[in-house]
């Protein structure tokens, strides 16, 4: 049997996604039309600069922006209509849907965060501490994130990634990926290079 | 005949030939499935090494790496949704929710045989008809009728996939604003660059492609992972049968001929065609609605029509010395290196030349049958990797893929950033096809229109003296129409059957 404090989280819980699933679309169309108005008005700084053609820059780029603000209110209005007791329209939406299972723990949720800011912090530290040095440990990180614990594939199985790709875009299709220009890495990245010609 | 003859002795049996010939087919098949380092990456390593090889065999070789690239990265967009080129993005919308159903082997057998079918169609209308068809659409597409072309096909590119109309239209339309972020068409304006010379070179395709396929697809599969929730794909390495290629005959066809025409027209192409063949297959379909699950059509039509573009874009480019894309360009420029203007003396001084160039291409498209074949047995079993492993594979390769392009760290962090949007808009049922779809056709719908409006004095409505616009418009506003009457009968069907539930 549940406890009350449990019925009372359940019910504080369904609240929330009730009060969440009202505003959604509100803040669907809030983000659409702030995009669409951010837009229009970055396009007043191209605005009559095109001597070429008659209606200007801005002629195509402000057709879009009209057809994402009609877009985002027509959608509104379908999903209060839906409330009224309407289905909605169309296919269900395509594989794209992400079905994630129920609610995460903190854990799972900082984990989750993780596998979106990891690559961010990859990206920022590429052109600062160079590409041969850096991607080993990216590689190491996103494998223990979806679940690697074993030491062999976290070294092994890592250093064979890294290799083929050293190999193939380095070596065969001179890919040149940045060497880092903070003190040390710069020179690491050299060296290395060196090495793997 | 002889003609034919000459073209097949020039291939098979000259030993040189020969070897440039499976050179050429392995290696673009290769490059054409790595991300970012498509076939014209290969072509522009080759090219300075054409100096030294007759101007027949640096001819073939380039189209032979054309016809197979634009196959190969159908395999990874299959596999891994990671399209090798934006050629092979659509491929990926179908093909990939196959893999998950644990049908690789049908998407990939699908994408073999559909490939070398349209790849082969073309070649033989390239070998009958070149110079007649060349003549007329380059008289007969101008400007005008491409803009048209690009409405028609974004007529229909928002009911793919998304969770509403207005969801799709919403995905279409902002893939239309993305593509306007650089330098204009015409006056070359820098728009929304905010001040950053990166972003006034605009956005790559291939790095929103990449963010919004593989990265996205990361991002998912790792959520779910992390979650304990994600179901790791089966193997699957049956080849589709006979009687479901059957069954898809007319989609066949349409997208050769689809796929033929645009791959005529100069800057169109392989991925125009691709999504263009899509698109018409889903505006088609008595279930539009099964498009981006998982189905056989999804996978069989772009593929048709991408590998029907190759031996269109040839046409062009042998009759009258326009080239088409990136590809054709360094054909030309392999041309001129050997002091030859391609062109319609071309067929009357160097006839041997262009029929080993046609057999090539058209033995091309029947060796990706056999390659494919052994290919379906063998490749799927990379999904075998489990998916932690695969993970950073993917993401390493994507970021490498984005990288070179032109070597910019930008649009790594554009792939990046477009894969967190990505991953945020299919949370909330919007369509990807539609966006991406959006970014192609919007830059080259402003292309066609800024070079079509001064020709019609600014007047929108010549548009309709045209007949070919006047069709494809119509064809459009019609699509549109049917699609909205049957979205609102079966949403009115379904608020009926709720009633009756409740009632």
């Amino acid at each position: 049997m549940a406890s009350p404090d449990t019925d009372e989280h359940s019910v504080n819980q369904a609240n929330a996604g009730g009060t969440a699933a009202f505003l959604r679309p509100f803040v669907e169309a809030a983000v659409w039309l702030s995009i669409a108005g951010i837009a229009w008005i970055y396009s007043y700084d191209f605005t009559g600069k095109d001597m070429l053609f008659l209606w200007g820059a801005e002629a195509w780029p402000r057709v879009a922006i009209v057809a994402i603000a009609f877009g985002a209110v027509m959608q509104l209005i379908l999903q209060i209509r839906q409330r009224k007791g309407t289905r909605p329209e169309g296919p269900e939406p395509d594989t794209a849907s992400v079905e994630t299972g129920a609610p995460h723990g903190m854990m799972t949720r900082i984990k989750i965060a993780a596998t979106f800011v990891s690559p961010l912090i990859y990206l920022y530290l590429l052109p600062r501490t160079g590409y041969y040095l850096t991607t080993p440990f990216f590689i190491g990180i996103i494998m223990y994130l979806f679940g690697v614990r074993k030491l062999k594939h976290l070294i092994g199985t890592n250093l064979c990634i890294y290799a083929v790709l050293l190999i193939v875009f380095t070596k065969v299709l001179f890919v040149p990926m940045p060497t880092g220009v903070w003190p040390g890495f710069y020179d690491f990245s050299n060296w290395f290079l060196t090495v793997v010609e | 005949m002889s003609d034919l003859l000459l073209g097949f002795s020039g291939v098979f049996l000259d030993p040189v030939g020969f070897g440039i010939f499976v050179f050429a087919l392995v290696g673009g098949m290769i490059f054409g499935s790595l991300p970012g380092i498509s076939g014209v990456t290969l072509a522009a390593i080759l090219l300075p090494f054409t100096a030294g090889m007759s101007t027949a065999h640096a001819i073939m070789m380039f189209a032979v790496i054309y016809v197979s690239s634009v196959y190969g990265g159908a395999i990874t967009a299959i596999l891994f949704n990671i399209p090798g080129s934006p050629n092979n993005a659509p491929t990926a919308f179908d093909g990939y929710p196959m893999t998950l159903k644990g049908e690789s082997g049908r998407a990939i057998g699908a994408a073999v045989i559909s490939s070398a079918i349209g790849g082969t169609a073309s070649a033989v209308l390239m070998m009958v008809a070149t110079e007649p068809i060349a003549a007329w659409a380059v008289k007969a597409f101008g400007p005008p009728e491409i803009f048209a072309l690009v409405v028609f096909g974004l007529s229909v590119a928002g009911s793919v996939g998304a969770k509403t109309v207005w969801k799709g239209w919403l995905s279409v339309t902002f893939g239309l604003l993305i593509a306007t972020i650089g330098l204009s068409p015409a006056g070359s304006v820098p728009r929304y660059d905010f001040g950053s010379m990166y972003l006034m070179g605009g956005i790559q395709f291939v790095a929103i492609i990449l963010g919004v396929f593989a990265v996205s697809e990361v991002f998912v599969q790792g959520h779910k992972s992390v979650a304990g929730v994600r179901i790791p794909p089966k193997i699957g390495i049956d080849f589709p049968k006979f009687q479901e290629f059957m069954a898809l005959k007319i989609a066949i066809l349409r997208s050769i001929v689809i796929g033929f025409f645009a791959g005529i027209l100069p800057g169109i192409g392989a991925t125009l065609a691709a999504f263009l063949g899509y698109n018409e297959a889903v505006r088609w379909s008595r279930h539009p609605e099964k498009f981006g699950t998982g189905t056989l059509e999804g996978v069989v039509s772009p593929e048709t029509a991408n590998n029907a573009a190759t031996g269109a874009a040839m046409i062009p480019l042998l009759a009258l010395g326009i080239p088409g894309g990136a590809l054709t360009a360094m054909m030309l420029g392999a041309f001129q290196m050997h002091g030859l203007d391609p062109g319609p003396s071309l067929f009357d001084t160097s006839r041997d030349l262009v029929w080993v160039v046609f057999v090539a291409m058209f033995s091309a498209n029947l060796c990706i049958l056999l390659l494919g074949y052994l290919e379906t047995k063998t490749v799927v079993h990379l999904l075998r990797i489990p998916f932690p492993l695969l993970a950073p594979t993917i993401l390493m390769l994507a970021t490498i893929g984005a990288y070179a392009v032109r070597n910019l760290l930008l649009d790594v962090w554009v792939m990046y950033v477009a894969g967190i949007v990505a991953y945020i808009l299919r949370h909330h049922g919007y369509s990807m096809a539609g966006l991406v779809l959006g970014v192609i056709l919007g830059d080259i719908g402003e292309a066609s229109f800024v070079k079509a409006m001064p020709i019609m004095d600014y007047d929108l409505a010549r548009f309709f003296d045209r007949p070919i616009c006047m069709i494809l418009f119509s064809a459009a506003i019609l699509s549109i129409v049917v699609n909205a009457v049957q979205n609102w009968l079966r949403s009115r069907r379904a608020m009926l059957a709720d009633r009756l539930e409740a009632g």
